[in-house]
């Protein structure tokens, strides 16, 4: 049969930590969902993969194959993805697709540390890039509501606010118990694919989990919450979270924490706050509340000394 | 087995299946769902759905009657392409304008009697008859407009284009434009600069007076200027503003940059006094719109070339009274096809609600007709705000100006789509066939006399002109 | 202020066009706010604490996209819930690039989309031919849904498209599959070696069902168009079809489904079987055995045999499946009547259903009365009363007049299932259940409460009404075969397994009640 002949697609890059251990997955996972660029797989672990298009940038978990984008493949969810050494193949009824990972570039998908700055260089780049989100970013999530918004956005934008207070003292006051129910305050909460207060956990618990420090004590109660209660969100935005719980984070905020870490020039800071803004809606700003938020955090809880 | 001498549909099963879908978008959503690629057509039916549309377009795609148009319209696309139009001179329009006397008031658009003009136009026409000294106020000119003793005829029926009302009269400085490929000449007269002027309906003492000194002052400086200069290729200047971000009917910006560097040697060694040169110089900084009519004689000058070629369906005409549009066609000479003038929709400047607005008016859609303008707004990008806001949409109506044309104008290219030439050559038929109407850039000037221009925007023909057009066409190719 | 919600259940948006559905369903005349967020515990504890949790938006689970809309007094929000419905159908852009692109005619969009092989075209009928035509000068293969094309249009269209090695499906033709696209009504089926060139939409469609249902697949089903087989279109589309099926090599097997053609025709697509050089099955509906075996071809009877034939030819799947005893079945039937309960109405969706069942009821001898009668003896009209052994097509122009296909709006249909349960001369009412792209999403669903009032209202008249149902559809199709089967079972209907079977059986019941 013609059609039953897969079509071959070559993963160009990845992260490096997943193409090392993609090799001892066998067996039959699915897919998960699918967008115009990328395409979610639950492995044979039952973990979370993205498949992305070429150019649709790096990250966590995240294969980079040779198409510019998914769509007219015949993907859906709930497909079969037989996972053997080497290769994934999506069981796309009449014309399967198979990836191979022979010869696939590795990313390394690890943050740098910005313990090691001079005082007042966080607060300086946190400054920065709030500037950035309040002049280009998206309202309706962290940032506030949108001029106009209706009862719902309100609500929902006061309840983000009231969750990132109670997360924010919590750290502050370094008391576990308090960073539980705040960070239960934000998860699922908000608009978009990934809710906006994921988003913003994700920011914040990057800054968290970098090597050094001041706020590690939110990582473990990160991690315990998101697998103690899954349910409270959306796949996608658990897997993201839990990447950033062991400080590993999509290109554009590894950019921009490198920068940070390196004192760079504002202009540099700016450029690369502003590639993190292009993600998804309102992802981009949340996100990088979230992490404006936590370099302030840093910088505070460190301050007096 | 498939036979030896025609190809095999059986090709299809080798590909990857990509659906176009016309008609019902629920399919679209199965076949998506399926992981075909699928486009479904934004499909309107030909004329509107109307009858008398169909009749005509099924008449001529009658295989030996499009034959006819299609070698017909090459022709008149490639006189159109190969036109070479060049400023050659400045001059009364008495002296110029063929069949102008000093009691003529040439108008835009289509032929219209005084008691059906529009506010614009007839603030105009009294305007223009205080000025020519035919009558002492704006009263008695309104009076003597209505007496019969003013001869009122259509610019383009006069080897003419007018801006807005178009309102032309015989003491009145014109471009003269020669189209130097084909040997025909064309007629506009100088822009006003300002939005209180008398083309857009305004007619009080300083608009009266402005005339004055662009007869006695303007007028002469250019005439002689050009004269010490020597002729401007236009077509080349007009491409190069297209290059520049003009779409050379709403933005004007850098042809008249142009133009003013090519006449400035000129200017400054005429017998004007320097401060008359200041003057006119000080005019020209004024307004962006110097440029503007002399742009419209260029495509007037190019157009006129292909007009009267037996069989053809291409537009060599688009035109409004404020009252009514209309249309001529290359294959029926002299003939005019009208339909209401519609609204045009764009900002408006402050002060001004949509209900001041009077209806589309004006010979400038001949820049339309010859493929800039509105059909060049992805040259633009700067004037989007006119359609409603973005990048891809002015980029959206270039394209779909591609599909009513008969060819691209390789002398004048749009950068942003990789060089490709202007849509040119405006098929009535396929207007027709694909619903889709030109799309016209404009000012919007007030619907009563004597104010002047409000703002600025899109509008678009009415389909009936095309529709009767079609009818004629049919009537007399079959 | 009140609620009303759409929750799309473990549905993925990319953010670009969730947005642009967000902003779009703010725009709507009579939305207040609308509102996209992801069904999680928190986004439900605010909307609980604005009091617009509805049920519905309380049983969204976490993976689930929930669009809220809080609308003005007095808006119609079942209008609203289908505008948005349509926000979220409409497609999302395939790229970035190409998502701005809005293509107005099929010329520039046969320039513009690059790979673009195949237009499917469904205008009124006065534009459908110079649609077709543009689609095949731009060299698209054509599936013309639409009808109302004059014959010399169809003659014309079907000269050009075979010059130009190009299908001209239709017009009037409704089904499809190609390289495993059902286009229009089509059936969610395995692919597979079996190609089928069809005349018939329903027809097809229950053979390709059959032979999914049989453990086989389907390579390619190439329609036809009703007319195609007639003398003056001389089968142009089926010849062409047969000969491209002979030259895929993924086919195996072909299947030709049509009404009996014109004589003329007939030698011809014979002609075209006998070089075809692979096993070709023929069932032209109550067509004759001699012509087709003469020319090499497999004669089949009915659909059911068509199929089982096909499948065994290809050497794939399991033909033999337990025969149905329609003589038992119907004894039972006939053994709870009332007296006087003499008649079979079967009320259809699918035209070639109907035949089937009906031709089967007529050549055991009975007389029958419809709507797509030959005999005008026994045609009826759509407003007429149903008289002895009816059939009624409900998809046929008498009905449809002005109305939307049956398989969308079952309105009529279901009135008439209501009529005819007070009519105490009726036994059986036949009806089928068409699945699949273009269908009713659930069309037993929507027929299940005039079911239960027909058995009501003869139930209280002291009469048993047997009421059979036949699904056209497989395991595949949404909802699939087994849930829509369930459901008629358990409001107490007989269900058929083909439309072959339906057909015997209510031969039977006719033959048995007449006769008691």
């Amino acid at each position: 049969m013609r059609h039953c002949e897969p079509i071959g697609l070559r993963v160009e890059s990845g992260d490096a930590g997943l193409l090392r251990r993609l090799d001892a997955w066998r067996g039959e996972g699915r897919v998960h969902s699918v967008f115009t660029r990328v395409v979610n797989v639950l492995t044979p672990r039952g973990t979370l993969i993205a498949l992305a298009a070429r150019g649709a940038g790096h990250a966590p978990r995240t294969l980079a194959a040779d198409v510019t984008d998914w769509a007219g493949r015949g993907l859906l969810a709930g497909q079969a993805a037989v996972f053997a050494p080497g290769s994934i193949t999506l069981a796309v009824p009449g014309r399967p697709v198979r990836l191979t990972t022979a010869g696939a570039r590795g990313w390394s998908a690890a943050a740098p540390s910005v313990a090691g700055l001079r005082p007042g260089a966080r607060a300086t780049a946190a400054d920065l890039l709030d500037r950035c989100n309040a002049e280009h970013g998206v309202r309706g999530g962290m940032l506030g509501a949108t001029p106009g918004a209706g009862p719902m956005e309100a609500a929902i934008v006061r309840a983000l606010h009231h969750g990132r207070t109670l997360l924010l003292d919590a750290i502050r006051a370094g008391d576990a118990g308090l960073m539980r129910q705040g960070v239960l305050a934000l998860l699922g909460l908000g608009p978009g694919l990934t809710p906006a207060g994921d988003d913003f956990l994700t920011g914040l618990c990057l800054v968290a989990a970098l090597p050094g420090s001041a706020q590690a004590s939110l990582v473990p109660v990160v991690r315990d919450l998101a697998s103690a209660r899954p349910e409270r969100t959306t796949d996608l935005s658990l897997a993201t979270l839990l990447e950033a719980a062991d400080a590993r984070a999509r290109a554009e905020l590894l950019d921009i924490l490198r920068l940070v870490a390196h004192t760079a020039a504002p202009g540099e800071l700016h450029a690369a706050a502003r590639a993190l803004l292009a993600i998804g809606h309102t992802s981009g700003s949340d996100t990088l509340s979230g992490l404006a938020a936590g370099l302030r955090l840093e910088e505070e809880l460190r301050g007096p000394l | 087995m498939s036979t030896p001498e025609t190809p095999s549909a059986a090709s299809l099963f080798a590909a990857d299946l990509s659906v176009v879908n016309v008609g019902l978008a629920m399919f679209d959503r199965d076949i998506a769902a399926q992981g075909a690629a699928v486009t479904t057509l934004d499909w309107t039916p030909p004329g509107g759905g109307s009858a008398e549309a169909v009749r005509a377009l099924d008449a001529l795609d009658a295989p030996e009657v499009a034959a006819r148009i299609e070698a017909a319209n090459a022709e008149a696309v490639e006189r159109i392409t190969t036109a070479r139009p060049v400023l050659v001179g400045y001059g009364r329009a008495l002296d110029v304008v063929p069949g102008m006397t000093p009691t003529t008031i040439l108008h835009s658009g289509p032929p219209i009697t005084w008691e059906r003009m529009a506010g614009a136009m007839r603030g105009a026409v009294t305007g223009a008859l205080v000025f020519e000294g035919l009558a002492k106020d704006l009263d008695e000119a309104a009076d003597l407009a209505a007496s019969g003793a003013i001869t009122f005829a259509p610019c383009h029926e006069h080897d003419c284009v007018g801006s807005m009302a178009g309102v032309t009269s015989a003491s009145m400085y014109m471009h003269v434009v020669r189209n130097e490929t084909h040997g025909n000449t064309a007629f506009t007269n100088l822009s006003e600069q300002m939005a209180k002027i008398l083309r857009m309906g305004a007619n009080d003492q300083s608009v009266i007076d402005r005339l004055n000194w662009m007869r006695d002052v303007l007028g002469p400086m250019l005439k002689e200027a050009l004269e010490i200069g020597g002729p401007i290729d236009l077509r080349l200047m007009l491409s190069q503003a297209v290059h520049m971000g003009d779409e050379c009917h709403n933005r004007n910006n850098a042809g008249t940059l142009l133009l003013a560097q090519a006449l400035s040697p000129s200017l400054l060694q005429t017998s004007f006094t320097t401060a008359q040169k200041k003057e006119v110089f000080d005019f020209i900084a004024g307004s962006d719109y110097f440029s503007g009519p002399t742009w419209m004689a260029m495509a007037k000058a190019a157009l006129d070339a292909a007009h009267g070629i037996e069989n053809s369906t291409i537009v060599t005409t688009m035109a409004r009274n404020g009252v009514e549009f209309g249309i001529r066609v290359s294959g029926l000479p002299g003939r005019w096809f009208t339909g209401p003038a519609q609204k045009v929709v764009g900002p408006m400047f402050a002060g001004y609600k949509p209900e001041d607005s009077g209806l589309d008016i004006g010979d400038s859609a001949i820049t339309e007709t010859y493929g800039f303008g509105g059909f060049a707004m992805s040259a633009a990008p700067a004037i989007v705000a006119l359609v409603g806001g973005t990048v891809q949409e002015a980029m959206g109506y270039t394209r779909d100006m591609g599909e009513i044309t008969t060819t691209q104008n390789p002398n004048v290219t749009i950068p942003a789509l990789d060089f490709q030439g202007l849509p040119t050559g405006i098929d009535v038929r396929k207007v027709l066939d694909t619903g889709i109407l030109p799309v016209i850039n404009t000012a919007i000037a007030h619907k009563e006399a004597g104010i002047g221009m409000i703002g600025a925007g899109i509008t678009h023909p009415p389909v009936e002109a095309f529709t009767h057009a079609a009818g004629a066409l049919a009537d007399a190719l079959t | 202020m009140s609620t009303t919600a759409v929750v799309r259940k473990n549905t993925y948006f990319d953010s670009v066009s969730l947005m642009s559905v967000s902003t779009k369903a703010n725009g709507l005349d009579g939305v207040e706010q609308a509102f996209t967020a992801m069904g999680t515990e928190m986004n439900k504890s605010v909307l609980e604490n604005l009091g617009l949790l509805t049920d519905e938006l309380r049983d969204a689970g976490n993976g689930d996209l929930m669009i809220v809309l809080v609308t003005a007094d007095g808006a119609d929000t079942d209008e609203l819930l289908a505008e948005v419905e349509e926000l979220l159908h409409r497609k999302a852009p395939a790229s970035a690039a190409a998502g701005t692109v809005t293509y107005r005619t099929l010329t520039g969009a046969a320039r513009g989309v690059g790979g673009a092989n195949l237009a499917v075209i469904a205008v009124n009928g006065a534009y459908a031919a110079r649609e077709a035509r543009k689609a095949l000068l731009s060299g698209l293969h054509v599936m013309l849904f639409s009808d109302n094309v004059s014959v010399e249009d169809e003659i014309a269209l079907k000269q050009l498209a075979h010059e130009k090695g190009l299908f001209m499906m239709g017009p009037d033709c409704g089904t499809a599959i190609v390289n495993n696209v059902a286009l229009c009504f089509g059936n969610k089926v395995r692919p597979g070696t079996v190609g089928i060139v069809a005349a018939s939409g329903t027809g097809s469609q229950e053979v390709s069902v059959r032979v999914h249902g049989l453990g086989g697949g389907v390579s390619q089903l190439i329609g036809t168009g009703g007319r195609d087989l007639s003398e003056e279109v001389g089968g142009i589309m089926m010849i062409d079809g047969i000969r491209a099926l002979a030259a895929d090599a993924a086919t195996d097997v072909i299947v030709l489904v049509s009404k009996p053609p014109a004589p003329s025709v007939e030698a011809r697509v014979l002609a075209e079987v006998a070089a075809a050089g692979k096993p070709v099955v023929v069932w032209f509906i109550g067509g004759s055995q001699e012509a087709v075996t003469a020319a090499g071809g497999h004669f089949a009877a009915d659909s059911l045999d068509a199929a089982r034939q096909a499948v065994r030819l290809a050497g794939v799947g399991q033909p033999d499946v337990e025969e149905f005893d329609a003589v038992a079945a119907a004894d039972a039937v006939v053994a709870r009547l009332a007296p006087g309960q003499a008649y079979v109405r079967g009320l259809f969706c699918g035209g070639t259903l109907c035949d089937e069942t009906m031709y089967a009821v007529r050549d055991a001898g009975t007389e029958v009365w419809s709507n797509i009668q030959k005999d005008p003896a026994h045609r009826l009209t759509a407003s007429a009363p149903s008289t002895g052994h009816t059939f009624l097509d409900f998809g046929d122009d008498d009905f449809t007049n002005g109305r939307p296909h049956p398989m969308i709006d079952p309105a009529l249909r279901l009135e008439r299932l209501v009529e005819e349960a007070r009519d105490p001369e009726v036994a059986a009412v036949v009806m089928d259940f068409v699945l699949g792209f273009g269908a009713h999403e659930d069309p037993v669903g929507v027929t299940l409460p005039a079911i239960a009032e027909a058995r009501r209202i003869a139930e209280e008249a002291g009469r048993h009404l047997e009421i059979i149902g036949y699904v056209l559809g497989t395991d595949l199709d949404t909802p699939s075969l087994a849930a829509q089967t369930a459901a008629l079972r358990a409001a107490g209907v007989t269900v058929t397994r083909s439309s072959t079977e339906t057909g015997s059986f209510a031969r039977e019941i006719a033959r048995k009640a007449t006769q008691a």
